[in-house]
């Protein structure tokens, strides 16, 4: 015998709405982000590598040999 | 989405491999051009030393410890153990190339002088050993820098560079704090 579905089941599920996001404005989100995403990824690694060469030329290169 | 905008996307992520390997490359190239030019290496010697009769025979006698002027060749030889140096102070002359050489009979310890590039673990079985030049005179700490035990704090000696027309070694060519 099949099992009956809840009484309630239905009302569970969120009826299925449209987001409002059209495909245009999608197409603009997904240009514009990468370019942010990059801009910020540009500016961390190069004060990162920044901090590394300063740090090269400064400290550890006129600290002189070891070995 | 788009095929102009995956493409878009794959063309960001392919410059950026690009851009990242050039920044590696960089940094390796600056680590070849400090080891060749400027002669600034790892510590990579590969000795093995007996620590359980460490202080009893070999080099690492207490008389042999310190620094020794043996031709144009001066070697300081220091035990690291927990939780003191020995000796406890080492002189050494500004300007000219110096050979540290470590062993330890208990635990892994390191070693750094404060200013300079010198650093190295002290493995127990193994002789550690850093040529360098130190060019500033003065005292220069230089602290055990891997934990070894409740005393680690405590764990640290002096390097005495002083100036080459000051390093004046006693007739059995050696040189202490405490003739200064």
């Amino acid at each position: 015998m099949a099992l009956a579905p809840h009484p309630n089941y239905s009302a569970q599920v969120p009826p299925r709405v449209d987001d409002a996001v059209d495909d245009v404005a999608l197409e603009r989100v997904m240009r514009e982000v990468p370019s942010g995403a990059l801009a910020l990824s540009l500016l961390t690694v190069g004060l990162l590598l920044l901090a590394w060469f300063l740090m090269y030329a400064f400290v550890f290169l006129p600290r002189g040999m070891v070995g | 989405m788009r095929a102009d905008t995956e493409q878009d996307i794959l063309k960001t992520e392919l410059w950026w491999t690009a851009l990242v390997t050039a920044v590696v490359t960089a940094i390796m190239l600056a680590i070849i051009y400090a080891g060749l030019v400027h002669h600034i290496n790892p510590p990579s010697n590969i000795e093995t030393v007996d620590p359980k009769t460490l202080h009893l025979t070999g080099e690492f006698t207490e008389g042999n410890l310190g620094t020794r002027v043996d031709g144009s060749q001066i070697t300081s030889r220091i035990v690291a153990t927990q939780f003191a140096f020995q000796p406890q102070c080492i002189v050494m002359p500004a300007n000219r190339t110096v050979t540290l050489r470590f062993a330890t009979p208990d635990v892994i310890h390191g070693i750094l002088v404060t200013g300079t590039n010198v650093n190295t673990m002290i493995i127990p079985g193994y002789v550690s050993q850093v040529h360098t030049v130190f060019t500033k005179t003065g005292d220069l700490l230089m602290p055990c820098h891997e934990f070894c035990g409740l005393g680690h704090s405590q764990m640290w000696a002096t390097v005495r560079v002083v100036p080459e027309d000051e390093f004046k070694p006693g007739p059995d060519g050696r040189v202490t704090c405490d003739a200064r």
